[in-house]
């Protein structure tokens, strides 16, 4: 285990500078100037000039990025150029609403993903086929879309959840809970269809194994023989499936974010990067590469505990 | 006619006032700072039933896009809703267009010219922090909004601000100004004072700070999220309680126009501030509509003097580019209903318009080309157009192309991604005709925005008229019923000289809840103040 983590280390840091640097050069290339986003169209230039001037901009770019880095690195990730919020201030406020998101997606997505594979790897026929239909549906259909047909459904037609806003845990755990469900479902149930498509494909393939003929005749009960080995063993790639699926999630967190009106990351990130909010732009980036750099240990973790031969 | 200004700055995609509305979140970027007001004339166009006023419990808006800031002196005219409810400002700009007293007990200019407004203030108002709101601390709110970088800064630069006594301030201008109270009411930051304590620490105004200002409303930093939601509570000592008719007021931020109206359906927003996008589906959903068409589309031809692009110097160009434009057909097309046709740059109702100059330029191919002709362009020429791909720039100036192209003009598009690129290029003598928008102001600060000399922007090549100067600076000092002959001359002289080819207006919509009352628009102030919005049942 220990080698896990001084690998997962020796990874993570140059993968996290280089996030650092590469979002901090995008942003920067991105056309269009803080200043004039801030002061509008109808800002003189020197006006603009001198607004740049205030907030920094005027330096060179490598300047810029030491100056952000050694203040990160004490803990300082600056202010918002366009609110003057500090960056800490406004991730921590959004943090909770992205991670709930993101959490119960997963959450339906395993879950979901691995009783539909396994159901349909045992029944086969129709039900077989209903799977790869689902995974194949779940893959084209639209976030967005999908979101708008729940919410349609159960918020307007029959009013069970909220039509939009966020209720954190602290202020009402059964709000939380609702406010949750629809984003939750709109991510949640497309990032089923990989999940349950490998899950079956492993069931399948461990299914023919020898081991599991031979379990059989010894008289080893089914579920028994289905639950404790042979998704024991079709485990490992589910996971990494899993895995992937979660980096994904935070892609989609942006539509669901804006369409249930959520206050996540996710909208914080694509709102500061229109207006060119450098600072914001590289507190988000940096929570999703560490966020996704964790998950990543945690696979790694998991996928030692399935498979001992990984962990010499 | 070249970007939005209060649109949602929605999306828009998102000036009088610039819309206010969001057109499309690129929108969020082009605050142009027109507005509206200016004492216009009362011809509301629009109100949903109304009834009794009844205490309200919160009152829940909708907005496309979020305040760039919380300070009103640099806010800009897409955030004046965020401030208004806790800067209470000097005048009061009624739904009917009429200024009103508020921080401001009575005022009047000096003297004729208006160059010198002598201003009384209410006597008994405390600043939310419990300040006095005294004539030193509304002047030291008003140098700051001068000094700061907000884009209304310029309507105070030539101000020299004295209080002359504890409630009374006179402002005087070198060059005069008459509409500075409807500049200084709550549809521009500008107006809203700022208290002494609040202007100590301008850096800390921030959304995770409360406000500092004597408005009927409070902020809430601990129960609002910058970017999604911001509350306001009644302000317990404000002087006039009958004008609090919520004990809480939220604006939250929703970009998605269906969305909100199913929010709207479900009750958890009263009233939502969009495009005419939305508009279909509110009124299914039984909400009522209110808005004015007041952002213009079309083309600026800001080459006047042909240096970038010779024909565009002759009138007649100019002219035959008008004529050659079927603007029933373009508007039809790409706005549908929501579409108004128009050659003026101001709304009907507005200072300026004219039924008359509504004539001008009937759709004419033949005379166009006849027009071209005697210019010297009977076989056409080629005339590149700036043009941004949001908030429809890029599909207006196509549509526009198609109809030159009819009478052999050429255009050649080019779409920009960028603001900033799109502003630079109108100033930088790249491009002779731009494809944007605008939204429609009173004539004096289209004057100034728009197409006098001193416009920073949409009057890239400094385009000047003696004739034109004349009757600004003749409007500019006049009395109220002179004006408004001078405002007609002024937009006569823009439409016959052709310095734009304008196709339509669009409107900024509000959708309203049963039971929600106040929301009502007029040319003189075609954008709604939260503070105006009640109950009623």
């Amino acid at each position: 285990m220990h080698r896990i983590l001084f690998r997962w280390l020796v990874g993570a840091v140059p993968v996290v500078f280089g996030v650092t640097v590469l979002t901090f050069v995008l942003t920067s290339l991105v056309p269009g100037d803080p200043g004039r986003t801030i002061l509008g169209a109808n800002a003189s230039p020197a006006q603009v000039k001198v607004l740049d001037a205030q907030l920094g901009l005027d330096h060179p770019l490598p300047v810029r990025y030491w100056d952000w880095l050694t203040a990160a690195l004490h803990g300082n990730l600056g202010d918002s150029i366009t609110s003057g919020v500090p960056v800490s201030d406004q991730l921590t406020s959004r943090l909770g609403t992205t991670l709930s998101l993101i959490g119960g997606a997963i959450l339906v997505a395993a879950v979901a993903g691995v009783a539909l594979g396994v159901l349909s790897a045992l029944k086969g026929g129709w039900l077989g086929r209903a799977v790869d239909g689902i995974a194949l549906v779940g893959l084209a259909v639209p976030n967005f879309w999908f979101g708008l047909v729940l919410m349609t459904a159960f918020a307007v037609r029959l009013p069970l959840f909220p039509v939009s806003g966020y209720v954190p845990f602290t202020d009402s755990p059964v709000q939380w809970f609702e406010s949750l469900v629809l984003p939750v479902l709109t991510l949640g149930v497309p990032a089923t269809a990989p999940v349950a498509k490998q899950t079956r494909d492993g069931v399948l393939t461990q299914l023919d194994r020898e081991y599991v003929r031979v379990l059989r005749a010894r008289g080893v009960p089914e579920r028994s023989v289905i639950f404790r080995h042979v998704l024991r063993n079709a485990a490992a790639p589910i996971v990494t499936v899993l895995g992937v699926v979660v980096v994904t999630l935070f892609g989609g967190t942006v539509l669901a974010e804006t369409l249930f009106v959520m206050p996540g990351l996710g909208g914080l990130a694509v709102t500061a990067a229109q207006t060119q909010d450098i600072p914001t732009v590289q507190g988000v980036a940096l929570v999703f590469t560490v966020t996704v750099m964790l998950i990543n240990l945690l696979i790694e973790v998991v996928y030692a505990m399935l498979n001992p031969k990984v962990r010499t | 006619m070249h970007s939005l200004d209060r649109t949602s700055r929605g999306l828009a995609p998102r000036t009088v006032r610039t819309a206010r509305t969001g057109l499309v979140a690129a929108c969020a970027a082009l605050s142009l700072t027109l507005t509206a007001c200016g004492g216009g004339k009362n011809t509301a166009t629009g109100a949903q039933d109304t009834g009794k006023s009844v205490a309200g419990d919160t009152l829940t808006v909708a907005e496309q896009q979020a305040p760039t800031a919380l300070n009103p002196g640099t806010a800009d005219l897409g955030s004046v809703d965020f401030t208004m409810l806790s800067y209470e400002s000097l005048f009061y700009l009624s739904p009917e267009g009429t200024v009103q007293p508020a921080l401001a007990k009575s005022w009047k200019y000096v003297g004729s010219g208006n160059t010198e407004l002598s201003v009384t203030l209410r006597p008994g108002v405390k600043f939310a922090d419990g300040e006095a709101v005294t004539a030193d601390a509304v002047k030291a709110s008003l140098e700051y909004a001068k000094k700061a970088q907000g884009n209304q800064a310029h309507y105070l630069t030539d101000a020299t601000i004295t209080a002359t006594g504890p409630l009374a301030l006179t402002i005087k201008l070198a060059k005069a100004n008459p509409i500075l109270p409807t500049l200084l009411t709550q549809s521009y930051g500008i107006g809203q004072i700022i208290s002494p304590k609040g202007l100590a620490s301008t850096s800390s105004l921030t959304p995770t700070k409360t406000s500092q200002g004597a408005g009927p409303y409070i902020y809430q930093p601990s129960d609002s999220v910058a970017g999604d939601h911001y509350t306001y509570t009644a302000n317990p000592g404000y002087y006039d309680k009958s004008k609090q008719h919520y004990k809480k007021i939220v604006i939250r931020i929703v970009q998605n126009g269906q969305t909100a109206v199913n929010a709207m359906k479900t009750g958890q927003i009263d009233v939502y501030k969009g495009d005419y996008t939305s508009a279909a589906s509110a009124k299914a959903a039984g909400m009522s509509t209110v808005g004015l068409p007041v952002i213009l589309q079309g083309l600026s031809l800001i080459d006047r003097a042909g240096e970038v692009s010779k024909p565009l110097g002759d009138v007649r160009v100019r002219q035959a580019i008008n004529y050659a434009i079927d603007r029933d057909a373009v508007t039809k097309a790409l706005l549908g209903s929501a579409g108004t046709p128009t050659v003026q740059t101001v709304i009907k109702g507005g200072d300026g318009y004219s039924a008359d100059l509504a004539k001008e330029y009937p759709y004419d191919p033949a005379k166009a080309k006849q027009l071209l002709k005697q210019a010297g362009y009977a076989d056409g020429f080629t005339l590149p157009v700036l043009a941004a791909t949001f908030v429809g720039f890029d599909t207006m100036a196509e549509a526009i192309a198609g109809q030159l192209s009819k009478v052999g003009i050429k255009v050649k598009v080019t779409a920009v991604t960028s603001i900033t690129t799109f502003v630079e290029d109108q100033t930088n003598h790249k491009y002779p005709a731009v494809s944007g928008g605008f939204t429609e102001e009173p004539m004096y600060l289209e004057g100034l925005d728009l197409f006098m000399p001193g416009s920073k922007v949409f009057n890239g090549f400094g385009s000047t008229a003696p004739e034109l100067t004349e009757l600004f600076n003749k409007a500019a000092a006049a009395e109220p019923a002179e004006r408004a002959k001078l405002d007609q001359q002024m937009q006569e002289y823009l439409v016959k000289n052709a310095w734009y080819a304008p196709v339509a207006f669009t409107p900024v919509n509000y959708y309203v809840r049963p039971g929600i009352g106040g929301v009502k628009v007029s040319a003189g102030a075609p954008f709604v103040s939260p503070l105006a919005v009640y109950a009623t049942k």
